[in-house]
């Protein structure tokens, strides 16, 4: 079975979702599923570090060495695409599978991400959501962008929980529930 | 016509476990607060915002022994538009 780097599935991730993506925008959706992905987990899905690029989130270290693994591993292929005297990088999937070792909280992330941005052009992704999300705000061009501020506050063990609501949801699904009279009136017991 | 209103397991334990949290003469005008917040849910499902990974979510608040208390719950609606389904219970911060 092929192993990938987080990076590496991350990208392949969003390729399946958007084929033909260009570089710039699939940075930019990995960068929302680490930021979402730390509001809620208080960890990034990904290991992108990324710093304020001149087309806003990006880890071209990383970035590039991911991409180059998917191209070994046959996963990807890129072509270029001459707009006006811009040459777009657009990245694709191929067909070979391959199975993603995502947590099912990570890949509820990165569904919502790619089922909320996805639709979103350049400009919109850039200026009406990347550019207005916290580290982005406080981030300096040219520098390292603080993305633990995204982090959840910890410590409230009786606050939201992605995975809790998760496995709610799994419990919904196999109907392991009770109506809410009869949960209210044990508890009434209970609380005498 | 308001929807049935039922607890997953796991939305029982996060209940269970805010009451719990309460002083013992808190908890019942904390039980039923929060039956009567769920029912008014059930009375009108669709008013509940989208967050948390865009999932319908509903925000209670209520009284208790002069102390107000901030709750929130996540929640599925069936497709048959029978049930709702609350998944997670949770506090939330002021």
């Amino acid at each position: 079975m092929t192993t990938l780097s987080r990076n590496a599935q991350v990208l392949r991730y969003f390729l399946e979702a958007a084929p033909g993506v260009g570089r710039t925008k699939l940075a930019k959706y990995a960068y929302l599923a680490d930021l979402e992905a730390r509001k809620y987990l208080g960890r990034p899905v990904s290991e992108f570090r990324y710093v304020f690029d001149r087309h806003g989130p990006f880890d071209a270290k990383a970035f590039f060495a991911a991409k180059q693994e998917l191209h070994h591993a046959g996963l990807a292929t890129e072509s270029e695409v001459t707009i006006g005297s811009y040459v777009e990088h657009r990245m694709h999937p191929t067909n070979r599978a391959f199975e993603y070792t995502f947590s099912l909280a990570e890949a509820r992330v990165l569904e919502y991400v790619a089922s909320t941005y996805l639709s979103l052009n350049a400009r919109e992704l850039c200026e009406d959501v990347v550019y207005m999300t916290e580290p982005m705000v406080q981030a300096k061009p040219g520098k390292q962008i603080p993305m633990r501020i995204a982090n959840r506050p910890t410590g409230d063990r009786l606050g939201f929980d992605l995975e809790r609501m998760l496995a709610g949801e799994v419990s919904a699904e196999a109907r392991r529930v009770r109506p809410l009279s009869a949960v209210t009136n044990e508890l009434r017991d209970r609380a005498h | 016509m308001s929807y049935e209103i039922e607890l997953t397991d796991v939305a029982l334990e996060d209940f269970q476990n805010l009451i719990d949290s309460l002083p013992t003469a808190r908890r019942r005008d904390a039980i039923d607060a929060v039956e009567a917040a769920l029912q008014r849910l059930a009375a009108n499902p669709r008013l509940a915002q989208h967050e948390h990974l865009g999932r319908p979510s509903y925000r209670f608040n209520f009284i208790s022994d002069g102390v107000r208390y901030h709750w929130g719950c996540t929640f599925l609606i069936s497709q048959d538009e029978i049930q709702v389904s609350v998944t997670h219970i949770f506090r939330i911060p002021m």
